[in-house]
């Protein structure tokens, strides 16, 4: 390390200071963690008594039976079907999208510029506009509790976050490669696949985790849209879980404990998506890229 | 581009002869569709001499219409009015008490001379038109008015309606001394229910009569009353069901002969009470008890008189303020009078009586087509057939078309064709069916809010009373007629109609083009220079083209769709766009309500833009200036974790665990506050408290790190050297952080300030997952949840309008800032 004058920064209190922010905050931020992992292996009434309380070792394994048991039963069929169509939804976005950005960075053609501002005009339009049309078009053209109809809005829309995404890399690519493959007598689709796709995986991955977390966070389109029990989202049925989980029925205790060995269950798809992310973005050099 | 090179070609013949094609073709097309336009079957409103129609009846192919101003008005089939009588005036002129103001109901038996019709008084008038002029014949007072009516020879049968009772009465019509004179049997409607060996009979009220039939069986008349939850059968000259009068008759004789006595009883037992107790004596109020005491005590008596004089006949009790009788289930002839229920929670909507069967169709709120036989033993329950509306099905002979799917559908019959409609709510569609043939005889765009509907006897035109509340006031319904020539092809004049626009609309471009090449010099070549370019680069005009079209059905006309739509009535239960200008714009700014949501969302919006640029800005500086890397590096690496959670299941721990009644927040309170608790502190607790419900809502995600993560990677990516020069003169931390750091990544805060901005005004789930909007505070987008779900789309559009525009001034308006801080940096 090269030796440089102390900075004013660098001071005793200063750094005291800086340390004992930074580990207050981040204690914070763990504690909703911390009481889910401490109260999913809890009985209702533990929970109730004492919040803080850590669970004790005797009971734990009846209580993860009957936790986990019970919000395994309530959401494993929204959390598979949730995972799938988000799956087939960010990937089919991504292929979208990087079709449309590379028809947009390496070919000229009539009105470019006016087709590509109106695919960009659509992101000032916030996602909740359509909803009141789209609800009852959907249910007029039958479209209504199918997951088609619950993808093609999202589609149309992630397409286009894709497409000013991946237009921006690929703009940022030395065109001289994509030229001089097409010298050698590369077709576009040759290009494409085995030029422009290997280039931008790492980018790929951003979006695909992006649109992946978004979908599967989404509450308010798949409540609109997917409303039967056989369709139903894993989010809009967390939330009615919850109403069964929390509320003392007729004298009887909730499961708060099934309560958050749910969270639980709902967030290991997500382990993925942060594990990666934490990969990628934890030294923040992305952030230079982040302007609007 | 490339090509540079334009190839100068001499005007094109081709752009002249596709300019004639096309003209041609766009005069065919514009031709065809007037042409079509005329085949459409029309509808049409009939305005009444005076205020608005409340009923018709028809007779042949004119009809006599009831009007809201008292009228009674016969007009033919080209709307012409024939003769009229204001049977309001009349009662004035004669001075009849209570008369009311409109006449509600008119109608007439097919083949009798009587025009018979109800005012909202309660009075019933019975009219004749002899030589173009009708004539009161006779009217009688009824108490408030009548469910039904059906006359039969001599004889007219009355349902008539009472605040707690329906009442079955038969008049003779013909005999001397009119209705007033010859009331030949009253009797109450009851529902009967069996509770051990005894039965209760409980007055119905406020029934919704479908319809009204008296038929003849085994020598006894029945009334069919076909309501909401059901059908009852009674026999009119019933003794069982005369309870209320025969009581009230009682009561009449106690209250000449014995009231005085009975009152002046009570007042003095009062006065000794209060003198016992010692309070003090007010004269008013002691005659108010009295009066009150002496009637209830006569009541009772003539109760219990009732009791006895009929104990015989099997009564046990009548209770005099309810009407509810109960009586010894051997005594209570079930066949004479009977309830027989819709079953399995249906309700009863719309009931055709086909005589030449002698069956009732009833549809229901099931989508089904219930048949009932009237002549089958009602004391037993029989199973009735269903139709289900959806499937093509053969039941008891009747072979039912498909019909369209549909759910709350009403039926109405036409006795003079024996022929049914269905209006079904949800598709605003009617189907006619011919119930001679069981056919269909066709389906087709149709309004909804239907009251009722008269048929013509030619079959060709129907009447029907329709409700817009834009066009007509509260609860009045306006007259339409329709012409049901065509009908059958409705649907496929109108699908030829939409391919004559789209041919239009093709052929005007065409055109456009064509003259523009053939007229501007220099165009063509443009133009071919350009179709060119579209030809080579097909495929990628194709993927676009096919993208877009998505883009085009689900972003670009669903928000237009939303503006134009928030300046209609639009729901599910009348889905008909009915204009109605600025009302729900109205509504949302001027109820107090509305307005409170909108404050609210300022608030959250202020609270929201604090939270993401504060806290995340000093972590973020501190994780910069930290020594220890190894250290910033592992909290960098613990924050991610949280980030597992789903935002919907970390609103929901927030709610339960951290804030909610038990959770940490509130457990941690109790703890510092000791024995004695405050539970108006409680976060999320009192729900009854609004201000600490937004606290509650604004401290949800405390400590607020947020996007620290785009701050910090920023900050590491300022030189060095900006910061040497800095220390050199001298500056402190803080100074640093405020006139360093912070402008030089501003472009990551405008970023973050107007990501937060857009998500904060759509931010839905605070409010509606934390059931804080139960406990009424809403945002605006969680109104329009609501309105989507409630199925109220115009009033939700308005809400999506409103949030555009404003996210969409605030987005520009930042972005505008933004562009600036970019020229300058």
């Amino acid at each position: 390390m090269k030796s440089v004058a102390l900075k004013r920064s660098d001071r005793l209190q200063t750094q005291i200071l800086v340390i004992a922010w930074v580990t207050v905050c981040t204690i914070f931020s763990l504690i909703p963690l911390f009481i889910t992992f401490i109260n999913a292996f809890k009985s209702s009434n533990v929970i109730e008594r004492n919040i803080f309380a850590l669970p004790e070792l005797s009971t734990i394994g009846a209580n993860i039976s009957v936790n986990f048991g019970a919000a395994w039963d309530a959401i494993h069929g929204a959390l598979f079907r949730t995972v799938m169509i988000t799956i087939v939804g960010s990937i089919v976005d991504c292929i979208l999208g990087t079709i449309l950005a590379y028809i947009f960075t390496y070919k000229d053609f009539h009105f470019k510029e006016t087709i590509f501002f109106t695919y960009i005009s659509i992101m000032l339009l916030p996602s909740i506009m359509g909803m009141p049309i789209l609800v009852p078009f959907m249910r007029r053209v039958g479209l209504y509790n199918t997951y088609i109809g619950y993808l093609l809005p999202v589609l149309a829309g992630g397409q286009v976050g894709g497409l000013f995404l991946f237009r921006t890399f690929f703009g940022q690519q030395p065109r001289s490669i994509y030229e001089s493959a097409q010298i050698e007598g590369a077709s576009d689709v040759d290009i494409y696949f085995k030029l422009t796709i290997p280039l931008a995986l790492p980018i790929i991955l951003y979006k695909l985790v992006g649109s992946f977390s978004s979908l599967y966070n989404d509450f308010l389109w798949p409540q609109l849209i997917l409303g039967e029990p056989e369709t139903i989202m894993l989010m809009p049925q967390m939330l009615i879980s919850q109403g069964v989980f929390s509320k003392s029925m007729t004298g009887t205790q909730g499961m708060k404990g099934a309560m958050y060995a749910m969270y639980i269950l709902s967030s290991i798809p997500l382990i993925f998506t942060s594990a990666i992310s934490m990969k990628f973005f934890s030294s923040g050099d992305f952030a230079a890229g982040i302007k609007l | 581009m490339k090509q540079t090179e334009i190839t100068v070609e001499k005007q094109s013949k081709p752009s002249k002869w596709v300019a004639i094609i096309s003209a041609t073709l766009l005069l065919l097309a514009i031709i065809a569709s007037i042409v079509l336009g005329a085949l459409l079957p029309k509808t049409s409103v009939v305005a009444a001499p005076s205020g608005n129609f409340t009923s018709v009846a028809m007779v042949e192919n004119d009809f006599y219409g009831a009007t809201s101003k008292g009228e009674i008005a016969h007009i033919t089939a080209n709307e012409e009015y024939k003769s009229s009588i204001n049977l309001i005036d009349y009662a004035n002129d004669n001075n009849l008490a209570n008369i009311g103001t409109k006449t509600d109901k008119v109608q007439v038996e097919p083949g009798s001379p009587n025009i018979w019709a109800t005012t909202d008084g309660g009075y019933l008038f019975r009219l004749t038109e002899t030589n173009g002029k009708i004539e009161i014949k006779d009217y009688v007072k009824l108490r408030n008015g009548i469910y039904g009516l059906m006359e039969k020879g001599d004889y007219v049968y009355v349902l008539e309606r009472d605040v707690k009772y329906a009442c079955l009465k038969k008049y003779n019509w013909k005999a001397e001394g009119g209705l007033q004179a010859n009331l030949l049997s009253s009797g109450h409607v009851y529902t009967p229910t069996q509770s051990g060996s005894e039965i209760t009979l409980t007055p119905a009220q406020n029934l919704s009569v479908l319809s009204f039939e008296i038929m003849e069986q085994g020598g006894i008349e029945y009334a069919y009353i076909v309501f909401g939850d059901g059908l009852y059968r009674i026999a009119v000259d019933s003794t069982q069901n005369n309870w209320k009068d025969l009581c009230e008759a009682r009561y009449k004789t106690l209250e000449s002969s014995s009231y005085d006595e009975e009152y002046q009883k009570v007042y003095e037992e009062r006065v000794a009470e209060l003198t016992a107790k010692g309070e003090e004596i007010k004269d008013a109020e002691v005659v108010e008890y009295a009066k009150r005491q002496a009637k209830l005590s006569l009541q009772k008596k003539a109760s219990a008189q009732l009791v006895k004089d009929y104990a015989s006949a099997g009564l046990k009790s009548y209770e005099y303020s309810t009407g509810v009788v109960t009586m010894e289930g051997g005594a209570f002839d079930k066949n004479l009078y009977n309830l027989f229920g819709s079953d399995g929670g249906v309700q009863y909507r719309g009931c055709a009586y086909v005589a030449s069967e002698n069956k009732y169709y009833i549809a229901t709120s099931g989508v089904e087509l219930v048949t009932v036989d009237a002549g089958q033993d009602f004391t037993a329950k029989n199973a009735r057939p269903k139709f289900n509306l959806h499937v093509e099905q053969e039941n008891s002979g009747i072979i039912l078309p498909k019909l369209p799917e549909a759910n709350g559908n009403t039926l109405f019959y036409s006795k003079v064709l024996n022929v049914a409609y269905i209006i079904y709510s949800k598709d605003d569609q009617m189907s006619r069916l011919d119930l001679n043939t069981k056919t269909l005889t066709f389906t087709s765009d149709f309004e909804y809010d239907i009251k009722s509907i008269a048929q013509s006897a030619d079959g060709e035109t129907i009447y029907y009373m329709y409700h817009n509340p834009y066009e007509a006031e509260a609860g009045a319904y306006i007259l339409r007629q329709a012409s049901l020539v065509g009908r059958e092809n409705q649907l496929t004049l109108q699908a030829l109609k939409t391919v004559t626009f789209i041919v239009i609309v093709a052929t005007a471009i065409v055109l456009l083009f064509a003259c523009l090449c053939l007229f501007k010099p220099g165009y063509s070549d443009k133009f071919m220079y350009v179709m060119r370019g579209i030809r080579k680069q097909w495929i990628i005009y194709t993927i676009i083209l096919a993208t877009m079209s998505l883009v085009a059905l689900f972003c670009f006309y669903p928000a237009i769709g939303a503006i134009s739509l928030s300046f209609f009535d639009y729901t599910s239960e009348r889905p008909v766009r009915l204009w109605n200008g600025f009302a729900h714009y109205k509504y949302m700014f001027q109820t107090p309500d509305a307005l409170k949501e909108f404050i609210n969302m300022f608030l959250f919006l202020a609270s929201d833009l604090t939270t993401a640029l504060l806290p995340p800005l000093i972590f973020a500086f501190f994780l910069t200036i930290m020594r220890n890397k190894s250290y910033s590096s592992l909290m960098r690496t613990l924050l991610f974790i949280p980030g597992i959670i789903p935002g919907v299941a970390n609103t929901l721990l927030w709610r339960e665990g951290i804030l909610g009644t038990y959770g940490v927040v509130n457990k941690l309170l109790d703890f510092l506050n000791g024995a004695n608790p405050n539970p108006e502190l409680g976060f999320l607790t009192n729900m009854e408290n609004p201000a600490m419900i937004k606290w509650s809502l604004i401290m949800m995600g405390f400590p607020f790190v947020g996007s620290y993560l785009i701050f910090y990677g920023a900050m590491m990516n300022v030189p060095d050297s900006y910061y040497e020069a800095a220390e050199l003169d001298g500056i402190t931390v803080i100074k640093r952080f405020v006139f360093i750091d912070i402008p030089l990544i501003l472009a990551q805060i405008k970023y973050v300030f107007i990501m937060t901005f857009i998500s904060s005004v759509q931010n839905f789930g605070r409010t509606y997952m934390t059931e804080a909007g139960d406990a009424g505070v809403k945002t605006p987008v969680h109104s329009m949840y609501l309105y989507v779900t409630g199925n109220n789309y115009g009033r939700a559009s308005a809400y999506a309008t409103v949030l555009f525009i404003f996210l969409f001034f605030a987005t520009m308006i930042n972005m505008r800032v933004q562009t600036k801080d970019n020229q300058v940096a």
